[in-house]
Protein backbone atom coordinates (compact mmCIF):
# COMPACT_ATOMS: atom_id res chain seq x y z
CA UNK A 1 0.00 0.00 0.00
CA UNK A 2 1.37 3.64 -1.04
CA UNK A 3 0.39 6.60 0.27
CA UNK A 4 1.75 10.22 0.11
CA UNK A 5 0.70 13.69 1.48
CA UNK A 6 -1.73 15.65 -0.14
CA UNK A 7 0.07 18.46 -0.54
CA UNK A 8 3.02 16.86 -1.76
CA UNK A 9 0.98 14.73 -4.17
CA UNK A 10 -0.68 18.42 -5.64
CA UNK A 11 2.48 19.08 -6.34
CA UNK A 12 4.06 16.73 -7.68
CA UNK A 13 3.62 16.61 -11.90
CA UNK A 14 1.78 13.33 -13.04
CA UNK A 15 4.22 10.85 -14.69
CA UNK A 16 2.33 9.48 -17.58
CA UNK A 17 -0.57 11.01 -19.93
CA UNK A 18 -3.87 9.10 -20.54
CA UNK A 19 -7.64 8.78 -20.19
CA UNK A 20 -9.19 10.72 -16.92
CA UNK A 21 -5.73 12.51 -15.98
CA UNK A 22 -6.82 16.03 -17.91
CA UNK A 23 -9.14 18.53 -16.50
CA UNK A 24 -8.44 21.48 -19.81
CA UNK A 25 -6.26 21.23 -22.62
CA UNK A 26 -5.55 24.34 -24.84
CA UNK A 27 -2.79 25.11 -26.73
CA UNK A 28 -1.37 27.62 -24.09
CA UNK A 29 -2.05 25.99 -20.83
CA UNK A 30 -2.90 22.26 -19.78
CA UNK A 31 -4.20 21.73 -16.15
CA UNK A 32 -4.66 18.08 -14.78
CA UNK A 33 -7.69 16.52 -12.77
CA UNK A 34 -7.44 16.67 -9.11
CA UNK A 35 -6.08 14.12 -6.74
CA UNK A 36 -6.15 10.77 -7.11
CA UNK A 37 -7.11 11.34 -11.20
CA UNK A 38 -4.04 12.98 -11.74
CA UNK A 39 -1.75 10.00 -11.24
CA UNK A 40 -4.16 7.62 -12.43
CA UNK A 41 -3.99 7.68 -16.23
CA UNK A 42 -6.04 5.24 -18.45
CA UNK A 43 -8.35 2.45 -17.56
CA UNK A 44 -7.58 1.49 -14.08
CA UNK A 45 -6.74 -1.91 -12.24
CA UNK A 46 -10.18 -2.21 -11.67
CA UNK A 47 -10.35 -6.21 -11.62
CA UNK A 48 -7.36 -5.86 -9.81
CA UNK A 49 -8.60 -3.65 -6.91
CA UNK A 50 -12.19 -5.99 -6.61
CA UNK A 51 -9.81 -8.76 -6.11
CA UNK A 52 -7.62 -7.06 -3.40
CA UNK A 53 -10.53 -6.73 -1.54
CA UNK A 54 -11.54 -9.93 -1.95
CA UNK A 55 -8.64 -11.50 -0.87
CA UNK A 56 -8.10 -9.44 2.38
CA UNK A 57 -11.81 -10.29 3.12
CA UNK A 58 -10.49 -14.45 2.77
CA UNK A 59 -7.69 -13.57 4.75
CA UNK A 60 -9.38 -11.78 7.13
CA UNK A 61 -11.97 -14.16 7.38
CA UNK A 62 -9.21 -16.84 8.06
CA UNK A 63 -6.90 -14.61 10.66
CA UNK A 64 -3.28 -13.15 10.56
CA UNK A 65 -2.80 -14.84 13.72
CA UNK A 66 -3.73 -18.10 12.17
CA UNK A 67 -2.07 -17.63 9.09
CA UNK A 68 1.24 -16.66 10.90
CA UNK A 69 0.98 -19.83 13.27
CA UNK A 70 0.36 -22.10 10.49
CA UNK A 71 3.24 -21.17 8.23
CA UNK A 72 5.67 -21.38 11.15
CA UNK A 73 4.36 -24.45 12.01
CA UNK A 74 5.01 -25.49 8.31
CA UNK A 75 8.37 -24.42 8.60
CA UNK A 76 9.65 -25.94 11.45
CA UNK A 77 8.23 -29.35 9.52
CA UNK A 78 10.12 -28.61 6.70
CA UNK A 79 13.15 -27.57 8.29
CA UNK A 80 13.17 -30.76 10.48
CA UNK A 81 12.53 -32.70 7.50
CA UNK A 82 15.41 -31.17 5.58
CA UNK A 83 17.59 -31.57 8.36
CA UNK A 84 17.42 -35.61 8.38
CA UNK A 85 18.85 -35.40 4.81
CA UNK A 86 22.40 -36.12 5.21
CA UNK A 87 24.56 -33.20 2.89
CA UNK A 88 21.70 -30.23 3.23
CA UNK A 89 22.59 -26.98 4.95
CA UNK A 90 20.01 -24.81 5.78
CA UNK A 91 20.83 -20.65 5.04
CA UNK A 92 19.22 -18.72 7.93
CA UNK A 93 17.47 -19.99 10.85
CA UNK A 94 16.26 -16.80 13.14
CA UNK A 95 13.57 -17.09 15.20
CA UNK A 96 11.24 -14.98 13.48
CA UNK A 97 11.46 -15.93 9.92
CA UNK A 98 9.38 -15.89 7.87
CA UNK A 99 7.80 -19.18 6.24
CA UNK A 100 10.90 -19.45 3.87
CA UNK A 101 13.90 -21.96 3.73
CA UNK A 102 16.71 -21.55 1.63
CA UNK A 103 19.27 -24.15 1.42
CA UNK A 104 21.58 -26.14 -0.20
CA UNK A 105 22.91 -30.03 -1.19
CA UNK A 106 26.92 -30.31 -0.40
CA UNK A 107 28.28 -30.75 -3.98
CA UNK A 108 25.20 -30.11 -5.82
CA UNK A 109 24.58 -26.84 -7.57
CA UNK A 110 21.26 -25.56 -6.48
CA UNK A 111 20.23 -24.87 -10.20
CA UNK A 112 20.58 -28.77 -10.73
CA UNK A 113 18.65 -29.53 -7.69
CA UNK A 114 15.86 -26.94 -8.98
CA UNK A 115 15.81 -28.56 -12.68
CA UNK A 116 15.00 -32.07 -11.16
CA UNK A 117 12.78 -30.46 -8.41
CA UNK A 118 10.66 -29.20 -11.21
CA UNK A 119 10.91 -32.43 -13.40
CA UNK A 120 8.74 -33.90 -10.30
CA UNK A 121 6.52 -31.24 -10.21
CA UNK A 122 7.83 -29.48 -6.91
CA UNK A 123 8.62 -25.72 -7.23
CA UNK A 124 11.33 -23.44 -5.75
CA UNK A 125 13.34 -20.61 -6.39
CA UNK A 126 16.80 -20.83 -7.39
CA UNK A 127 19.48 -18.27 -7.58
CA UNK A 128 21.18 -15.61 -5.32
CA UNK A 129 17.80 -14.67 -4.60
CA UNK A 130 18.95 -10.64 -5.35
CA UNK A 131 21.41 -11.08 -2.79
CA UNK A 132 24.43 -11.46 -4.35
CA UNK A 133 26.80 -10.04 -1.65
CA UNK A 134 25.63 -13.07 1.18
CA UNK A 135 26.34 -15.57 -1.26
CA UNK A 136 29.38 -14.42 -1.72
CA UNK A 137 29.79 -14.34 1.83
CA UNK A 138 28.69 -17.48 2.05
CA UNK A 139 30.86 -18.23 -0.92
CA UNK A 140 28.07 -20.15 -3.31
CA UNK A 141 26.82 -20.01 -5.87
CA UNK A 142 23.06 -19.57 -5.14
CA UNK A 143 20.35 -21.50 -3.09
CA UNK A 144 17.59 -23.29 -3.10
CA UNK A 145 14.72 -22.03 -1.62
CA UNK A 146 11.46 -23.46 -1.00
CA UNK A 147 8.77 -20.80 0.37
CA UNK A 148 5.45 -21.95 2.05
CA UNK A 149 2.22 -20.32 2.42
CA UNK A 150 -1.59 -21.25 4.49
CA UNK A 151 -2.42 -23.17 1.45
CA UNK A 152 0.36 -25.68 1.43
CA UNK A 153 0.04 -28.53 4.12
CA UNK A 154 2.59 -31.10 5.61
CA UNK A 155 1.92 -33.86 2.83
CA UNK A 156 3.17 -30.86 0.09
CA UNK A 157 6.52 -31.01 2.50
CA UNK A 158 6.58 -34.44 2.29
CA UNK A 159 6.42 -34.82 -1.44
CA UNK A 160 9.45 -32.64 -1.61
CA UNK A 161 11.36 -34.06 0.81
CA UNK A 162 11.09 -37.31 -1.03
CA UNK A 163 11.64 -35.56 -4.27
CA UNK A 164 14.41 -33.68 -3.11
CA UNK A 165 15.81 -37.19 -2.07
CA UNK A 166 15.52 -38.64 -5.45
CA UNK A 167 17.42 -35.30 -6.95
CA UNK A 168 20.41 -35.76 -4.45
CA UNK A 169 20.68 -39.85 -6.12
CA UNK A 170 20.38 -38.45 -9.43
CA UNK A 171 22.68 -35.98 -8.72
CA UNK A 172 25.28 -36.78 -6.58
CA UNK B 1 35.43 -39.01 -38.52
CA UNK B 2 31.96 -38.82 -38.07
CA UNK B 3 30.50 -35.31 -39.82
CA UNK B 4 28.02 -32.86 -37.60
CA UNK B 5 25.19 -34.32 -39.02
CA UNK B 6 25.61 -37.54 -38.48
CA UNK B 7 26.23 -37.04 -34.81
CA UNK B 8 23.57 -35.09 -34.66
CA UNK B 9 21.77 -37.73 -35.74
CA UNK B 10 22.87 -40.47 -33.50
CA UNK B 11 22.29 -38.31 -30.45
CA UNK B 12 18.46 -37.91 -31.70
CA UNK B 13 18.31 -41.23 -31.91
CA UNK B 14 19.96 -41.96 -28.67
CA UNK B 15 17.38 -39.14 -26.70
CA UNK B 16 14.40 -40.86 -28.62
CA UNK B 17 14.95 -44.01 -26.41
CA UNK B 18 13.90 -42.55 -23.34
CA UNK B 19 10.26 -42.78 -22.12
CA UNK B 20 10.63 -39.32 -20.00
CA UNK B 21 12.34 -36.01 -19.35
CA UNK B 22 13.58 -37.93 -16.30
CA UNK B 23 15.37 -40.41 -18.00
CA UNK B 24 16.46 -37.88 -20.52
CA UNK B 25 17.92 -35.74 -17.57
CA UNK B 26 19.62 -38.87 -16.51
CA UNK B 27 20.97 -39.58 -19.95
CA UNK B 28 22.31 -35.92 -19.84
CA UNK B 29 24.52 -35.87 -16.55
CA UNK B 30 26.03 -39.01 -17.51
CA UNK B 31 27.35 -37.42 -20.31
CA UNK B 32 28.26 -34.70 -18.00
CA UNK B 33 30.08 -36.57 -16.87
CA UNK B 34 32.31 -37.67 -20.03
CA UNK B 35 33.08 -34.06 -21.08
CA UNK B 36 36.97 -33.32 -22.02
CA UNK B 37 37.30 -31.14 -19.27
CA UNK B 38 38.88 -28.06 -19.68
CA UNK B 39 42.48 -27.65 -18.03
CA UNK B 40 42.18 -25.74 -14.43
CA UNK B 41 44.68 -22.48 -16.25
CA UNK B 42 41.78 -22.23 -18.97
CA UNK B 43 39.08 -21.70 -16.26
CA UNK B 44 39.18 -17.98 -16.50
CA UNK B 45 37.06 -14.97 -16.37
CA UNK B 46 37.57 -14.71 -20.27
CA UNK B 47 36.56 -18.42 -21.24
CA UNK B 48 33.11 -18.01 -19.17
CA UNK B 49 30.30 -18.20 -21.57
CA UNK B 50 27.92 -15.22 -20.18
CA UNK B 51 24.50 -15.55 -20.17
CA UNK B 52 24.19 -18.90 -17.94
CA UNK B 53 23.13 -18.96 -14.08
CA UNK B 54 25.96 -22.02 -13.79
CA UNK B 55 29.30 -20.82 -14.29
CA UNK B 56 30.82 -22.61 -18.10
CA UNK B 57 34.21 -22.51 -19.36
CA UNK B 58 34.91 -23.51 -23.28
CA UNK B 59 38.22 -23.47 -24.51
CA UNK B 60 39.19 -23.97 -28.11
CA UNK B 61 42.49 -25.59 -29.66
CA UNK B 62 43.72 -26.17 -32.84
CA UNK B 63 45.03 -29.74 -33.72
CA UNK B 64 45.72 -30.20 -37.42
CA UNK B 65 42.82 -27.64 -39.33
CA UNK B 66 40.41 -29.24 -36.77
CA UNK B 67 39.23 -27.66 -33.77
CA UNK B 68 38.88 -29.15 -30.37
CA UNK B 69 36.59 -28.04 -27.31
CA UNK B 70 37.40 -28.65 -23.49
CA UNK B 71 34.92 -27.50 -21.40
CA UNK B 72 33.96 -27.82 -18.02
CA UNK B 73 30.47 -26.27 -15.52
CA UNK B 74 29.78 -26.23 -11.70
CA UNK B 75 26.55 -27.70 -12.27
CA UNK B 76 25.99 -31.22 -13.36
CA UNK B 77 23.37 -30.24 -15.79
CA UNK B 78 24.82 -27.68 -17.27
CA UNK B 79 28.02 -30.12 -18.32
CA UNK B 80 25.84 -32.58 -19.93
CA UNK B 81 24.46 -29.90 -22.59
CA UNK B 82 27.65 -28.90 -22.92
CA UNK B 83 28.89 -32.22 -23.42
CA UNK B 84 26.26 -32.58 -25.97
CA UNK B 85 27.48 -29.93 -28.21
CA UNK B 86 30.84 -30.24 -27.90
CA UNK B 87 30.48 -34.19 -28.98
CA UNK B 88 28.50 -32.86 -32.30
CA UNK B 89 31.09 -29.82 -32.72
CA UNK B 90 34.44 -30.97 -31.52
CA UNK B 91 36.96 -32.60 -34.16
CA UNK B 92 35.45 -30.79 -37.45
CA UNK B 93 36.96 -27.91 -39.51
CA UNK B 94 36.17 -24.68 -38.57
CA UNK B 95 34.10 -24.06 -41.80
CA UNK B 96 31.83 -27.25 -41.11
CA UNK B 97 31.15 -25.97 -37.33
CA UNK B 98 30.31 -22.64 -38.92
CA UNK B 99 27.68 -24.23 -41.48
CA UNK B 100 26.07 -26.45 -39.50
CA UNK B 101 22.68 -25.97 -37.97
CA UNK B 102 21.67 -26.89 -34.84
CA UNK B 103 18.25 -28.02 -35.53
CA UNK B 104 18.82 -31.37 -33.58
CA UNK B 105 18.75 -29.79 -30.20
CA UNK B 106 14.46 -28.90 -30.95
CA UNK B 107 14.63 -32.52 -32.88
CA UNK B 108 15.36 -33.83 -29.17
CA UNK B 109 13.21 -31.20 -27.06
CA UNK B 110 16.05 -29.66 -25.26
CA UNK B 111 14.82 -26.72 -25.55
CA UNK B 112 11.58 -26.49 -24.40
CA UNK B 113 12.25 -29.57 -21.13
CA UNK B 114 14.91 -26.28 -19.96
CA UNK B 115 14.35 -23.40 -17.89
CA UNK B 116 14.67 -20.27 -19.92
CA UNK B 117 17.61 -19.50 -18.13
CA UNK B 118 19.04 -22.73 -18.94
CA UNK B 119 17.81 -22.34 -22.95
CA UNK B 120 19.22 -19.13 -22.90
CA UNK B 121 22.59 -20.39 -21.81
CA UNK B 122 22.53 -23.11 -24.44
CA UNK B 123 22.05 -20.32 -27.42
CA UNK B 124 25.22 -18.54 -25.97
CA UNK B 125 26.66 -21.87 -25.68
CA UNK B 126 26.07 -22.81 -29.53
CA UNK B 127 27.52 -18.75 -30.04
CA UNK B 128 30.24 -19.36 -28.12
CA UNK B 129 31.12 -22.04 -30.22
CA UNK B 130 30.68 -20.61 -33.13
CA UNK B 131 32.82 -17.73 -32.45
CA UNK B 132 35.69 -19.33 -31.81
CA UNK B 133 35.17 -21.26 -35.56
CA UNK B 134 35.09 -17.92 -36.95
CA UNK B 135 38.14 -16.68 -34.82
CA UNK B 136 40.22 -19.78 -35.99
CA UNK B 137 38.56 -20.21 -39.31
CA UNK B 138 40.14 -16.94 -39.97
CA UNK B 139 43.60 -18.02 -38.49
CA UNK B 140 43.62 -21.02 -41.16
CA UNK B 141 42.64 -18.96 -43.96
Amino acid sequence: MLYGKEALLNKLPPYQGGGEMIATVTFEKTTFADLPHKFEAGTPNIAGGIAFGAALDYMNAIGFDQIAAYEAELLDYATKALKQIPGVRIYGEAEEKTAVLSFNVEGIHPYDIGSILDKMGIAVRTGHHCAQPIMDFYQIPGTVRASFSFYNTQEEIDRMVEALQKAILMLQ
Amino acid sequence: MESIAEKQQEIIEEFSLFEDWMQRYEHMIDLGKSLPLIAEEYKTEDNIIKGCQSKVWVHATLEGDQLVFTADSDAIITKGIIAILIRVFSHQHPKAILDADTDFIDQIGLKEHLSPTRANGLVSMIKQLKMYAVAYQTQLN
